[in-house]
């Protein structure tokens, strides 16, 4: 799965809901300045990012250099591989401007679940059908 | 596992070498696994086999149940195993008032995802060509 189909997963599962409202934003919104690092290249953080407002870089390191790979904005998710699975960074996230955000890390998990517990089931139907999209290209090679 | 969770499915105790399901079953019931104790070993009908092992506090069998599709894997209990099962309704109920069953059920699909993807990755790979020295 690439990270992009992800991210679709992701964004199914939370935009359906419309769950954020002022309460949510209160207690999960953080402001970034520009040029802030949010995730960096190999770490095993595990915070998911919501952008709200503003945009970010997403990076590979190369040398002392980081090479721009894209740049996402409002409505974004970022870093939700880690979120799940503890995968290894791959990218570098560094802020372009100021950026606003939700944050939620596993621990609160159960805060998103009591903003809106019907994403769930969205994203568990969404990765039911990865995964059977996945065995079929598996038995489809020979 | 929380009573709280539990009272909308059932226990199943099974025996080493117990086949749960197999590929192409028709999926009714009791048809979503989470392993208390034991061991079982998820089989895809591949050509080269692809076998998942899974612990306890493991979820299986959800996603032909979400789906309404025949049975994609086998599940084969490698050792004595304590099961609860739910239904879809029953799961539908647990995981909407408890946050670790959901979190611990798509953090599996995820991983278990995860194992496809590497694996599909893998085998599309060409194996590096090994010559001895000399040649």
């Amino acid at each position: 799965m690439s990270g992009r189909d992800y991210t679709e997963i992701m964004k199914i599962a939370f935009q359906a809901e419309g769950a954020i409202n002022d309460e949510v934003r209160r207690k999960f919104g953080h402001t970034y300045q520009d040029k802030t690092l949010l995730i960096r290249e190999g770490d095993i953080g595990q915070q998911i990012f919501w952008i709200l407002e503003g945009e970010v870089y997403i990076t590979r390191r190369e040398g002392n250099k980081y090479k721009v790979l894209n740049t996402v904005g409002k409505g974004e998710l970022i870093g939700e591989m880690s979120f799940f699975d503890k995968s290894v960074r791959s990218a570098t996230v560094i802020s372009k401007g100021t950026v606003e955000a939700l944050v939620f890390s596993r621990e609160n998990f159960q805060d998103i679940f009591a903003a809106s517990p019907q994403w769930t089931k969205r994203l568990l139907a969404s990765l039911s059908s990865r995964i059977q999209l996945m065995i079929g290209k598996l038995q489809s090679l020979r | 596992m929380t009573e709280q969770e539990l009272q909308y499915g059932e226990q199943l105790r099974a025996e080493p070498g117990t086949f749960l399901y197999k590929p192409g079953d028709a999926v009714s019931g009791m048809s979503i696994y989470f392993i208390v104790a034991g061991l079982v070993r998820l089989e895809l009908p591949l050509a080269d086999p692809l076998p998942v092992y899974l612990h306890p506090d493991s979820i299986f069998g959800l996603v032909e149940t979400l789906l309404a599709c025949p049975r994609l894997t086998g599940a084969y209990c490698l050792e004595s195993t304590i099961l609860y099962r739910w239904d879809r309704e029953g799961f539908d109920l647990a995981s909407s008032v408890s946050w670790e069953l959901a979190f611990n059920t798509i953090a599996g699909l995820t991983q278990y995802l995860r194992v496809l993807n590497a694996e599909f990755s893998s085998r599309l790979r060409p194996s590096p060509a090994v010559a001895p020295k000399g040649t």
